[in-house]
């Protein structure tokens, strides 16, 4: 799969504008001011702003890939290679995706501080959006790169419980499957 | 007739002159106002007088060194001694001389040729009257033609042949002798003629090694004589310290120039002619050198070497001609637009980081989506064919 980037990020100097992916406009905002902005302010807010954040990126990959069902339909690497762009394009890190048994694991590497929660806020508002459907995620492990478990809420609260108890987020998955399978 | 024998008859001839002159009755009354003027003791009138040996004439000079004897107790006959170089006041009226007088005159000029001292080179006249109390003395001098005193060196008296004859007020010369006034001599001829005796030496004339002096004739030598100048190291030597003398002189004024080989000059075998400067073969090549002009330095072989420096002087413009100072324009956008082509359509960044940051323009390749298997993970049931099935699948854990 491959993908044009040309108007991945256009900047306007004559208007000091900058767009991405063929948006509207977009602010380039340093992390540590983004970082203090989303520390500072009550997490509720803060997983709203990411969330709008990803639902941006997602409405673009639906238009991209031909609305929600497009992206159902289409394979699994071109939606991956599709939001990994986008946040690339973003400045969020390089993405990608583990397959654990039947759970989706999205890995993120390099992606700023910005803490896990608000790149879990992210996916979630991307996926939403991407396909209009309601998606729950949890942080799995944040070093060396952040893995995100992509499940139901009643399967991503199990886990929590398991990361909870100690139980390593491998095993967590194991057993999350486990019953699934048993 | 000899030469000699005529100066004696010429001598002859005067004294007899002077004798008829003393003879001369004379009033007392006429001299008293020289002694006045004067003021000189009594004593002796002399009068010296020198002659060149020349065929053609006789120039006679005469020196008054003392004027004396005159005065009112020397009456009439003692001041009768008027002669050609004589001073006599008023010309004495013309009287036939006395008998006694004539016998006197023979006899003194008997006396007077008896005391011609002749020789080779003077002839004196000694004129003694006691009576009248004159003494004349005549001292000729003759001049041979190669006389060993040099002009420079005649300060005798009987060389002197300039005299002076003091100013006496009252006293006139008479009318002969102001006739036969002498004409005036040149004591000291110029240096220049064959009977100069010019003595040459060879210090005097730097001169080089071998050198032949032209021109000798100029210095005293016949004519057509050639003279080769003695190789003497002494004369070397001084010659050469003249040169390294003006050398450095000349080197100290224009600073250090050239330096000149002096050796090398000396080696020079050229004739020199005879004048005041330098030989020649000693200066020329100092001269050359040393003396060259701005405008012989101009056309010196040194002077087709190119110039550093341009033929004619750079003119700095003047402070009118000079350009305004730069003023650079105003930092306004439009013109920095205008000139970064601003105003024209804003390239459009496409940013490559971090995929591939080096240059991609071929469209990205993501790699796929890696599925990370476990042995203690289960393996999936069903392979999901799209992303949709994938999702389905992790949700309904």
């Amino acid at each position: 799969m491959s993908f044009d980037l040309s108007p991945a990020v256009s900047f306007d100097l004559a208007r000091g504008s900058v767009s991405a992916m063929g948006s509207e406009r977009t602010v380039l905002v340093p992390v540590d001011a983004l970082f203090d902005l989303i520390s500072a302010v009550d997490s509720e807010v803060a997983e709203s702003v990411a969330k709008g954040i990803g639902q941006a990126m997602g409405e673009r990959l639906a238009r991209e890939l031909g609305g929600v069902e497009g992206v159902r339909k289409a394979a699994l690497d071109a939606v991956i290679n599709a939001i990994a762009l986008e946040f690339s394009v973003a400045g969020l890190g390089a993405f990608g995706i583990e397959r654990w048994g039947r759970a989706m694991v999205l890995v993120v590497e390099h992606a700023p501080r910005l803490g896990g929660a608000f790149l879990v806020k992210v996916l979630e508002g991307t996926l939403e959006a991407a396909t209009q459907t309601r998606v729950s995620c949890t942080l799995l492990a944040a070093d060396p790169v952040q893995r995100i478990l992509v499940a139901s809420h009643s399967a991503i609260e199990r886990v929590r419980g398991f990361i909870g108890e100690g139980v390593p987020w491998a095993d967590a998955l194991s057993r999350l499957q486990a019953k699934v399978g048993a | 007739m000899t030469a000699k024998d005529d100066r004696i008859g010429r001598l002859e001839a005067l004294l007899e002159r002077i004798r008829q002159r003393s003879a001369e009755p004379r009033a007392a009354a006429e001299l008293a106002p020289m002694e006045d003027v004067n003021g000189v003791a009594a004593g002796e009138v002399a009068a010296h007088w020198s002659a060149e040996d020349t065929e053609t004439h006789v120039p006679v000079a005469y020196q008054l060194e003392e004027l004396t004897a005159f005065g009112a107790p020397l009456a009439e006959p003692s001041l009768s001694s008027g002669h050609e170089s004589s001073w006599t006041g008023d010309p004495p009226p013309s009287a036939e001389p006395s008998d006694n007088e004539q016998e006197e005159h023979d006899s003194f000029q008997a006396s007077m040729l008896d005391e011609y001292e002749v020789s080779d080179d003077v002839v004196e006249i000694n004129v003694d009257t006691d009576d009248d109390s004159v003494r004349t003395s005549v001292h000729a001098p003759m001049f041979e033609p190669a006389s060993p005193a040099s002009p420079a060196s005649s300060a005798s008296p009987d060389s002197t042949a300039s005299f002076e004859v003091p100013r006496v007020e009252g006293l006139l010369l008479d009318e002969a002798s102001r006739h036969e006034a002498p004409p005036p001599v040149e004591a000291f001829p110029p240096v220049e003629g064959p009977s100069y005796d010019a003595t040459v030496h060879a210090d005097d004339v730097p001169t080089v090694s071998g050198a032949r002096l032209a021109g000798a004739s100029d210095v005293g030598i016949s004519d057509g004589e050639e003279m080769l100048v003695a190789e003497s190291e002494l004369v070397q030597d001084e010659a050469r310290e003249e040169r390294q003398e003006q050398q450095e002189e000349e080197e100290e004024d224009r600073g250090d120039y050239v330096t000149v080989d002096v050796d090398e000059v000396e080696e020079s075998d050229e004739p020199l002619a005879a004048s005041d400067e330098p030989p020649a073969s000693s200066r020329r090549p100092i001269a050359v050198l040393e003396m060259m002009s701005p405008e012989d330095e101009l056309s010196s072989p040194l002077a087709d070497l190119p110039s550093p420096l341009p033929d004619a002087p750079v003119e700095r413009p003047s402070s009118e001609e000079e350009p305004p100072p730069f003023t650079p324009p105003p930092a306004s956008g439009r013109q920095i637009a205008a000139e970064y082509t601003f105003d024209a359509a804003p390239p459009t960044l496409h940013p490559v980081a971090p995929l591939e940051p080096q240059g991609i323009e071929e469209p990205l390749e993501l790699d796929a989506p890696r599925q990370i298997w476990k042995a203690t993970s289960p393996p999936p049931q069903v392979e999901p064919e799209s992303f949709g099935s994938w999702l389905d699948a992790t949700l309904s854990l």
